[in-house]
C-alpha cells in the first residue's frame, strides 16, 4: 500500500470503500501541537470562519482552497492579519487532503461540496468542520455519518446555536420537567428577502474551476451570481438552508429524533424568479403526542433577525423575532431566541387572565462569541476525540426534517408517513424517490463510504 | 476711499503641502486680505502651480480649508463663496488666485465696529490649500461587464452591460499613507480615523503619538507614498468629505479601468477605445504575461511583497492614466452588495481593483469582492472622485 500514489488513490477512492487512509493519517495531536487546517471554500462563509480561526493560537491555517482562485486574496489577507503567515492556495481540494500535516479541514462551501467534501475528507484521515446545511438530501446525511464513523473521525456542523451556553441551560429546563408535559413546539424562519436574480450565460472566467466548481451538481452553462440558489440540484432552498439552525435547537430542546409523519403546506406564492423551493413554508411534524410546527415565509420584512439585538441583556420582541423557538409544556411557554437571543418561560395566572416572565436567561454574549464557542469545542474534540456538541448525526437528524418538508412540497404537499429506522418513507415510491440527490461523475457520494 | 475701509494688507498663516507625497505641489502660497467698496473685504489666496502635468485631461483638484482660531479647529472652505482660478478642478499650471468674499465679521462672529467693515483678525486665520491629481472621464457610453457574485450588481443583470455615465473625475493615485497622516493630523486629535494596524510599517505605517486629546500622527520613514490600508468604508467615506470629494461608484470605477466606447466621449466621439472590453487597464495581456509584471498582485516576482508606491506601474495605467486600477490595494467603492438574506446588517459594499495579494485573474476590471464596511484590511484602499455639477453622483448606470 505504500506505493499507492496518495492523489491517484483518491481520485479512485470516489464511490468506492477504503480502509486505508485512516492507517495512514489516523495521527492524535497533542495539547502542545498546534492543529494544522485545510479550509474549503472561502467565499463570504469562509471567510467568516476564517476570521474565527486565526483569533485562535492553537490552529494554523495551512491550505485556503477554492475552486475560484479570485477568493484568495482576501482570505489568505485574513490568515496573514491574524497570524502572520500566507497559507498556501490550492484549487483542488484533493491537494489538500494529500498533506499528511493537515489534521482537519473546514468545508464552507456551497451546499452540493458539504456531503462529498466530508465523506472524501474522513477517508482521507481527517477531522471535519462542515458548515450547515448539512447535506442536498437524506442519503448524503446519512453517508456522512456513515464515513465519520467508519474512519473514527470527529466530524462537526456549523449549527453553532449548540454551543451557546444558553442552549444548555434551556434543555436542561425543559427536561427538569418544569415546563410540563410538552406537546407542541414551534420554529420559525419568518423574515424579508429578496428574489434571485438569473444573469444570461458568459464565458467562464479566467481562474474558476467551473467543472469543480460545479462538483456534484449538474454543470450547467455558466452563469455568474447565485442563480443556483434556484434549483434544486443545488440547493435545499432559502428556508431550509436558514431553518436547519432553528430546527436542529428544536430538536435539541425536546430530544425528539425521527417524526411519524410530516405534512407540507405552501409553494411560491410570492416571487417569480423561476425558483423551484417555496418561498412560503409551514410544515407538521408528528412525534408520537408532540407536534412539530414550523412556519417559515420569505416575504415578512416585519420579522427581524434577533442578531441585531445591541444589548445582550435584553430579549427580543418575541412576536417579531423571525428566527425563535416556542416549546409549549402544561406548565409554561418557552420562547428561545437563535443568535444569542436567549430564552424566557412564561406562566399563566388564570385568575388574573395574565401571563408574565417567569424565568429569563439573556445570552449574555454575542453572537460571534458562539462562533468562537463553537470552534473551541471542534479543537477540545480533536484533541480527545470525543464527539462534539454539533456532531454530525445530530445536524443529520435536523436536516432530515429539512428535507422530509421538502419532499412533501415536491409530491404535492401530501402527509407523508416516514419510518426512521430505515430512512425512508413508508410504502410511498414517489417519495422515496428523493431520498436521494442526483449526482454528477465522478463526484458522486459512494453507497459504500 | 470711504475712510472706514482701510487700504489693508495682511499676509496669515499658511500650511504647505510640499512635505507630504501625493498631494500636488503647492507652491509660494500667499493670504492677502483686501477691503472693497461694496461688497465688505475679501480674502485673497494665491498660489503657484508649477507641475507641467497638469492639463484639461489630467487636472489638479484644489481645495482648502482654514481656520479661524489658530489652527484648533478646521473646516472646509465651500467652493460656493469662492472666485478665481486656482480652486476646485484646476486645468493648468501657473499662478493662481482664489478670492474669498464674505469674510466680515459675520463669517467669523467677532465683535464689530458699528459703522464700520471689520477687518479680520488675520493672525488668527489659518489656510491649508491642497490639491489631489486627477483624471478626466467623459461623458458617454461604456462596455460595463461587472457581475455578480463577485463584485457583480445582482439587480442589473437583465440589463444590457453597456452604460452611460454624466463627465467625472477621477483621482490619479489612490490615496496614500501621507495623505491620510496629513488628514488625521487635522482630524484625529481625539484618535478618530486611526486604528493600530494603521502602524504596520510593512502595510501601511501611519504611528500614533501622545495622548487623547492630543494625539499627533507620523509616517514611517519611507511609507508616504505608499497607498494607505486599514482603512474602513467609513473612514475613507470621511476622509473624502474632509476634501470635499467622494467615492467611486462601481460603474465609475470600472469605466476608468475600460474607457468609454470614445475615449473623448460621446460629445466629440474623435478618439475609439480601441478595446472597450478589456480585462485589465491596459488591454487583455494577464499582468504577467510575457514576463512583464504590469501590476502588483500576488507574488514578489513583480518587484513587491506587500503594497508598492502608488504609480509604481506608470506604463500601465488605465486610458485616462488612472495609475493602480489593477492591484496594489483593492479599492472601495460607493455601491452597496444587498443580495444577503442577513437583512438589517450594515450591507456590504462592493470593492474592486484586486490587489498585492490577489492572483492576477482577479485585477481585473469585473472582479470584486463584498466586503463589510467596518472591515480594516491591509489590502483594501481608496481613491477619489469628483463629479461635475450637471453630473452628480453617477452612480448608477442605465440602459441605451
Amino acid at each position: 500500500m505504500g506505493t499507492i500514489n496518495r492523489r491517484e488513490f483518491l481520485k479512485g477512492s470516489i464511490g468506492a470503500a477504503t480502509t486505508f487512509t485512516v492507517l495512514s493519517q489516523n495521527k492524535s495531536v497533542g495539547a502542545a501541537n498546534k492543529v494544522v487546517l485545510g479550509i474549503m471554500g472561502v467565499g463570504g462563509r469562509g471567510r467568516a470562519l476564517l476570521s474565527s480561526l486565526v483569533k485562535r493560537s492553537d490552529v494554523k491555517i495551512k491550505y485556503i482552497c477554492d475552486a475560484d482562485t479570485r477568493s484568495y486574496g482576501p482570505a489568505a489577507e485574513i490568515v496573514m492579519e491574524g497570524h502572520d503567515y500566507k497559507p498556501k492556495f490550492v484549487q483542488d481540494f484533493r491537494k489538500m487532503l494529500d498533506d499528511r500535516q493537515v489534521d482537519a479541514v473546514v468545508i464552507a462551501t456551497s451546499d452540493r461540496w458539504h456531503a462529498l467534501g466530508t465523506i472524501m475528507a474522513c477517508q482521507a484521515g481527517k477531522d471535519v468542520y462542515v458548515e450547515k446545511p448539512l447535506s442536498l438530501s437524506i442519503w448524503d446525511g446519512r453517508k456522512m455519518v456513515e464515513a465519520a464513523r467508519k474512519y473514527n473521525r470527529v466530524v462537526q456542523v456549523g449549527t453553532q446555536s449548540r454551543s451557546a451556553p444558553y442552549t444548555d441551560k434551556a434543555a436542561e429546563y425543559i427536561r427538569s420537567g418544569k415546563l410540563g408535559d410538552v406537546y407542541l413546539a414551534r420554529v420559525f424562519l419568518m423574515q424579508g428577502a429578496g428574489p434571485i436574480h438569473v444573469a444570461g450565460v458568459q464565458p467562464v472566467p479566467e481562474g474558476l474551476d467551473y467543472d469543480l466548481w460545479c462538483g456534484p451538481s449538474p454543470k450547467l452553462p455558466y452563469r455568474p451570481g447565485r442563480w443556483f440558489w434556484r434549483l434544486w440540484d443545488f440547493y435545499v432552498g432559502y428556508i431550509m438552508a436558514d431553518m436547519t439552525h432553528q430546527i436542529d435547537l428544536a430538536r435539541y430542546l425536546i430530544g425528539k429524533e425521527y417524526p411519524d409523519t410530516v405534512c407540507n403546506a405552501g409553494g411560491v406564492y410570492h416571487f417569480n424568479d423561476g425558483r423551484e423551493q417555496p418561498d412560503t413554508q409551514f410544515a407538521t411534524f408528528e412525534f408520537g403526542e408532540l407536534t412539530l410546527l414550523f412556519e417559515a415565509s420569505l416575504w415578512s420584512p416585519y420579522m427581524h433577525r434577533i442578531v441585531h439585538l445591541k444589548d445582550k441583556t435584553k430579549f427580543p420582541d418575541w412576536p417579531f423575532s423571525a428566527t425563535k423557538v416556542e416549546i409549549c409544556g402544561t406548565k409554561g411557554f418557552m420562547c428561545f431566541g437563535r443568535h444569542g437571543g436567549g430564552w424566557q418561560v412564561f406562566e399563566g395566572d388564570s385568575n388574573v387572565r395574565e401571563s408574565k416572565a417567569v424565568v429569563s436567561e439573556p445570552a449574555g454574549l454575542k453572537f460571534g462569541s458562539i462562533i468562537d464557542s463553537h470552534f473551541d469545542d471542534f479543537i477540545d474534540c480533536i484533541r480527545s476525540r470525543k464527539k462534539p456538541k454539533a456532531d454530525v448525526e445530530e445536524a443529520h437528524l435536523s436536516m432530515v426534517l429539512c428535507h422530509l418538508a421538502n419532499i412533501s412540497y415536491r409530491v404535492g404537499n401530501r402527509k407523508l408517513k416516514f419510518d426512521g429506522t430505515t430512512e425512508k418513507f413508508v410504502a410511498d415510491n414517489e417519495a422515496n424517490k428523493y431520498l436521494k440527490a442526483n449526482y454528477r461523475k465522478p463526484w458522486i457520494v459512494p453507497e459504500k463510504v | 476711499m470711504p475712510k472706514s475701509i482701510l487700504p489693508l494688507t495682511a499676509v496669515c498663516l499658511i500650511w504647505c503641502n510640499l512635505c507630504y507625497s501625493q498631494w500636488i505641489e503647492i507652491s509660494n502660497t500667499k493670504v492677502t486680505q483686501e477691503p472693497t467698496e461694496l461688497g465688505g473685504p475679501r480674502i485673497v489666496i494665491e498660489y503657484d502651480l508649477k507641475d507641467a502635468e497638469i492639463s484639461k485631461d489630467c487636472p489638479a483638484y484644489v481645495f482648502i480649508r482654514y481656520s479661524k482660531d489658530s489652527g484648533a479647529a478646521w473646516e472646509f472652505l465651500a467652493m460656493e463663496y469662492l472666485r478665481g482660478n486656482g480652486y476646485g478642478l484646476v486645468e493648468g499650471p501657473g499662478h493662481k488666485k482664489i478670492i474669498w468674499w464674505g469674510t466680515g465679521e459675520t463669517s467669523f462672529g467677532g465683535p464689530g465696529e458699528t459703522g464700520t467693515t471689520r477687518i479680520v483678525d488675520l493672525s488668527r486665520l489659518k489656510f491649508r490649500v491642497r490639491g489631489i491629481r486627477m483624471v478626466r472621464v467623459p461623458a458617454g457610453v461604456f462596455k460595463m461587464k461587472s457581475l455578480p457574485g463577485g463584485g457583480y450588481d445582482e439587480s442589473r443583470w437583465d440589463e444590457e452591460p453597456v452604460c452611460e455615465l454624466p463627465l467625472f473625475y477621477i483621482a490619479k493615485y489612490e490615496t496614500t499613507v501621507a495623505m491620510y497622516a496629513d488628514y488625521l493630523n487635522e482630524i484625529g486629535r481625539e484618535g478618530t480615523g486611526w486604528n493600530k494596524r494603521m502602524s504596520n510599517s510593512r502595510r501601511c505605517g501611519i504611528v500614533r503619538n501622545g495622548s487623547a486629546p492630543d494625539f499627533t500622527y507620523s509616517v514611517k520613514p519611507g511609507r508616504e507614498n505608499y497607498p494607505v490600508t486599514y482603512i474602513s468604508w467609513y473612514d475613507a467615506a470621511a476622509f473624502l468629505k474632509w476634501c470635499g470629494l467622494r467615492l467611486p461608484s462601481e460603474a465609475e470605477w470600472e469605466k476608468t479601468v475600460r474607457g468609454g466606447i470614445c475615449l473623448d466621449g460621446d460629445k466629440t466621439k474623435q478618439r475609439e477605445n480601441p478595446l472597450p472590453e478589456r480585462k485589465y487597464p491596459w488591454g487583455n495581456e494577464s499582468p504577467s504575461a510575457g514576463g512583464v509584471y504590469r501590476c502588483n498582485c500576488d507574488g514578489e516576482q513583480d518587484g513587491f511583497s506587500c503594497t508598492a508606491p502608488v504609480g509604481s506601474f506608470g506604463k500601465f495605467n488605465s486610458p485616462y492614466g488612472a495609475c493602480d486600477m489593477a492591484g496594489n490595494v483593492a479599492e472601495w467603492t460607493l455601491d452597496w452588495y444587498s443580495t444577503s438574506y442577513h437583512v438589517g446588517l450594515d450591507g456590504f459594499r462592493m470593492v474592486r481593483g484586486g490587489s498585492w495579494m490577489a492572483v492576477p485573474f482577479a485585477c481585473d476590471a469585473i472582479t470584486g469582492a463584498t466586503q463589510l464596511p467596518l472591515k480594516e484590511s491591509s489590502i483594501m484602499g481608496f481613491r477619489a472622485v469628483r463629479s461635475t455639477p450637471s453630473g452628480g453622483c453617477g452612480a448608477g448606470h442605465k440602459s441605451p
